[in-house]
């Protein structure tokens, strides 16, 4: 009789929990058309440059930490150097780097040491050194050297050193599109009653692409399996899950490659929290605590363009690290702000946002490898009615592949990077292998980041980089140490 | 029928498959749409570069036409500019030509946009009911200088979509400079900086002269008109309104009293710094910031008592600021901080070398 | 006399290109940073005009590259926006002859062109 109970609990949990899984692809589906539609046409008749111009624009100090980034930090610092826009400070965080990354941008930029008062309004490993060029050509970079702290440690220092009023978060080898900046300023320009504290921006995935100079010059699908079908889950995610959510003004999540914050509130906030691996997030989650505490209208602007090019893992032992360290950063994250789990003091944010985070992102991998051993349990009990198993199974796929291909489609009407139709559709065949290969891989290292959260490692593990060669191939790799 | 059943009945294997087939039809069908879409976006790329070449040559050639009479049109090209997507290219290199060009070229611009019938094009536009359309319809037509549209598009300065409002002020501005803020008295709705910003670009290329109805903003309900109004006589020196200035400061909005600080400072006289001392224990952290930036620009000796208590905040930030304004506008400033230093290195040593550094590069 | 014109905007390029054509210059046109750091190089000519914002490479880079060339003497002159006096500075720092604002006149961007090539 409770064997019965049990079982029918769980066949109706997932179903419940399945459909409003679906319901909400669905509602995200349909807000993101929305929200991009209005972006497109407001896009059309601003003129950014007006931004370049004047002496008005809110003034930017752009913060990239860099570690053991010697292969390719001259190239990066180079193209953030020339970046559209006025008012701007290029701060690159040398965080105790064991490479020549400092020695080679001293000498490449004609870096001498200054004296500089360092004010520690966020509590931060000890600065060495500040760092300013010679040359006037260069006068928008700052260099700063400290004790290896981690990310959220060198991002803490640069909003220490910033001195102006709109921090822009990066990875030092993200390429930037040149007008990158005039574009996720402008959301900061255009409030009224709500304040901005943030704007997210899109990531998209920079592999296979030719790139010289720090600047991408062409862009090609990725040739790697794994870095394929990351941009294939990057377009759905950003252009399609961040998009509705922004309508909501419920998002959650900035990406670390590439976010812009008010100092400000950034600093009333607390800065970033170097005991979570994922810093991101958790600044965005408590920064909108914050707001929500202080009872002050906020919003967190969300850019659709596609401003930010990254190099995504290729092999499967760095991406299974990468897809580990992300749910222990949400469980986190999660953790530390449970009390807004349900609570009405906290709004939409509260109500709908945390808890969609914490059933469908959070829990969704647990759930999915339980329901995968609830399953081989009904095989082995011979319950399992395999008629409807199937039909269930050919659903969810079909389900998978229709919103991928609407997150393609959504990709290619608005600001379409993949022209080729054979670029198209060799990323939509490689899609028919997600729920086969990839989706099961992805639960597979979240399940092991829940394991090793237990565990309580708290490393970033070593991410080795390829760096961004002259079109960069699936050979010879650039070790780092 | 116990609920279980009834649910139970309702799942079946065939109605899940039938929505499974559903479900690959939409997305066949969506695949077919993204080729179609691709290829119609490389055809479209190819048509435009052909065009893009020969507009911008016999445009080129038809600007620098000393003459201004009437340009001869061949018959290809006006056969070209029959499609809507080529004329709205012409629009646009146009425009983008009135940006960079002044002189003869300037005035030829007006002149072909008329003469190749563009103008058309833009009114359409303004008539349009969609909102992206209106506010590029108004934009075209003051970029193209289209005078006597004025009186219509001023009706949409108060507009309740921002785009629209946006690019009516912004029109009324390039036609008649000064004159077109007039929507400043009967404005509604915000004033955002992004748009404050593109209307004192607009601004930019008039001469600065006395603005007469910056006394009714400075006053006004709005913020956001006090705001701009702030801005206004910090850029264009309005001495008039130095009292209203002086009001702002006991705002009770922390931006439009931070602005007053700056505009305050930049008309000032002897009483300024007296007068922002006066306010400085009252105010926010970040205000407080800004006065101490502000009397680094004007202020003087008189200010070392004030300045000297200031470098003992326990915000670092105010201390430095507060050091800064002391080294460059004290006789003795420098003397100052460095026998500070020397009573207390930690962290006014820091603060020296650093102020020490910016100021005498 | 070889012009070398580095400017983006393909119209402002053309109009350029036509009015020096006119006036008996020889035009070398380059649509970004990165080709005019090329055709520099190549063609070594007797005046260089850059836009200060230009895909792939700032104009401050072609500034430095030109006044790097010491076997010849080439004057720079820039186009700058109207309110960027800083990067304007900034280029005379790395040794620009002259500016020009936007939105400038033809005739007058000539005039100076004149008067650079007369030193």
């Amino acid at each position: 009789m409770i064997y019965e109970i049990a079982l029918d609990l769980l066949t109706y949990g997932i179903f419940a929990y399945s459909s409003v899984l679906l319901l909400s692809y669905l509602a995200i589906g349909i807000f993101s058309i929305g929200e991009t539609q209005k972006y497109m046409r407001a896009n059309d008749i601003t003129d950014y440059r007006l931004l370049v111009s004047s002496p008005h624009d809110p003034s930017v100090s752009i913060l990239a930490p860099a570690y053991n980034e010697g292969a390719t930090i001259i190239e990066n610092v180079r193209s953030l150097l020339s970046l559209y826009y006025n008012h701007l400070e290029v701060i690159i965080i040398n965080d105790g780097s064991k490479d020549d990354s400092l020695q080679k941008l001293i000498d490449a930029y004609d870096l001498e040491k200054i004296d500089f008062f360092v004010r520690y309004q966020i509590k931060t490993k000890e600065v060495r050194g500040v760092y300013k060029s010679r040359n006037p050509v260069y006068k928008k970079l700052v260099v700063v050297d400290k004790v290896n702290g981690g990310k959220a440690d060198a991002l803490n220092v640069g909003i220490n050193i910033s001195s102006h009023d709109v921090i822009m978060c990066i990875d030092v080898d993200c390429i930037l599109e040149q007008d990158s900046l005039m574009k996720m300023i402008k959301p900061f320009m255009d409030e009224t009653d709500m304040k901005v504290i943030a704007t997210g921006g899109v990531v998209r995935i920079a592999n296979s692409c030719e790139i010289k100079d720090g600047r991408l010059i062409k862009v090609n699908l990725p040739r790697n399996y794994f870095a394929r079908m990351q941009s294939l889950e990057y377009i759905r995610a950003f252009l399609l899950g961040r998009m509705a959510w922004a309508r909501l003004n419920g998002l959650l999540l900035i990406s670390g490659a590439f976010g812009a914050f008010s100092k400000d509130i950034a600093i009333k906030a607390g800065g970033y929290d170097h005991n979570t691996v994922g810093e991101d997030m958790e600044l965005v989650v408590r920064m909108r605590r914050y707001m929500e505490e202080q009872n002050v209208k906020y919003k967190v602007a969300y850019i659709p363009d596609p401003l930010c090019w990254t190099e995504a893992p290729e092999s499967k032992k760095i991406l299974g690290r990468q897809r580990n360290r992300w749910t222990r950063g949400t469980i986190e994250t999660l953790k530390f702000h449970k009390v807004m789990f349900f609570n009405p003091k906290y709004g939409l944010l509260g109500m709908v946002s945390y808890p969609y985070w914490f059933f469908f992102e959070m829990l969704a991998p647990l759930i999915e490898f339980f329901g995968m051993i609830a399953f081989l349990l009904m095989v082995c009990l011979q319950v399992i009615d395999w008629r409807i198993f199937v039909a269930l199974l050919v659903f969810t796929i079909t389900f998978g592949y229709m919103y991928s291909a609407f997150a393609a489609l959504m990709e290619v009407v608005t600001f379409n990077q993949y022209r080729r139709r054979t670029d198209m559709m060799k990323l939509l065949l490689t899609a028919l292998t997600e729920p086969f290969y990839f989706h099961p891989f992805g639960v597979w290292s979240a399940i092991k980041g829940y394991i090793d959260l237990i565990r309580k490692k708290k490393s970033w593990g070593e991410m080795t980089r390829q760096g961004f060669g002259p079109a960069a191939t699936a050979t010879a790799p650039v070790k780092k140490s | 029928m116990s609920p279980k059943e009834t649910f139970l009945g309702f799942i079946t294997a065939e109605r899940l498959y039938a929505v499974s087939i559903v479900f690959g039809c939409v997305t066949a069908l969506i695949v077919l749409m993204i080729y179609t879409y691709l290829y119609q976006k490389k055809r479209r790329f190819f048509t435009k570069q052909k065009i893009a070449a020969k507009l911008d040559e016999w445009i080129g050639e038809a600007l620098l036409d000393e003459e201004g009479g009437h340009t001869y049109v061949t018959s290809d090209l006006q056969e070209e500019l029959q499609l809507h997507v080529n004329r709205q290219f012409a629009i646009d290199q146009l425009i983008s030509t009135r940006k960079n060009l002044t002189g003869r070229a300037a005035t030829n611009i007006s002149r072909l946009y008329e003469q190749l019938d563009l103008r058309d094009d833009s009114l359409w536009k303004f008539h349009n009911k969609r909102w992206d359309r209106k506010a590029k319809g108004i934009y075209e037509l003051y970029m193209m200088n289209q005078l006597d549209m004025r009186e219509e598009i001023a009706a949409y300065t108060n507009s309740r979509n921002e785009h629209i409002r946006a690019e009516a002020q912004t029109a009324l501005i390039t036609f008649s400079g000064f004159e077109g803020l007039s929507f400043l008295d009967e404005l509604a709705y915000p004033l955002t900086d992004w748009q404050q910003l593109k209307i004192l670009e607009q601004l930019k290329a008039l001469t600065p002269q006395d603005i007469p109805g910056i006394i009714r903003w400075i006053r006004s309900v709005n913020e956001y008109v006090v705001l701009f109004a702030l801005r206004l006589a910090e850029i264009y020196y309005q001495l008039q309104v130095h009292d209203d200035v002086v009001h702002c400061l006991d705002h009770p909005s922390d931006r439009i009293r931070h602005q007053a600080i700056i505009t305050l400072a930049r008309l000032a006289n002897l009483s300024t710094s007296g007068i922002l001392m006066q306010h400085y224990p009252a105010e926010t952290q970040a205000n407080k910031r800004t006065i101490l930036q502000q009397i680094f620009k004007i202020g003087g000796d008189e200010e070392l008592a004030f300045l000297d208590a200031e470098l003992n905040n326990p915000d670092d930030l105010l201390k430095l600021e507060s050091a800064r304004a002391i080294a460059r506008n004290c006789s003795n400033g420098f003397d100052v901080l460095a026998a500070r230093a020397q009573m207390q290195p930690e962290p006014y040593l820091a603060i020296y070398n650093h102020v020490k550094y910016e100021l005498k590069r | 006399m070889k012009v070398l014109v580095a400017e983006d905007d393909s119209l402002i390029q053309k109009t350029v290109e036509l009015k020096l054509k006119k006036e008996g210059f020889e035009v070398i046109c380059c649509n970004d940073g990165k080709e005019a750091l090329e055709k520099i190089e190549e063609h070594m000519p007797d005046i260089v005009l850059t836009d200060m914002m230009m895909p792939y490479a700032s104009g401050l880079e072609i500034v430095a590259k030109v006044k790097s060339i010491t076997s010849k003497k080439i004057p720079v002159i820039v186009f700058s926006t109207m309110g960027q006096e800083n990067i304007v500075e900034e280029a005379f720092a790395l040794g620009a002859d002259d500016y020009v604002t936007k939105p400038f006149s033809l005739t007058e961007l000539t005039i100076r062109i004149k008067r650079q090539l007369k030193r």
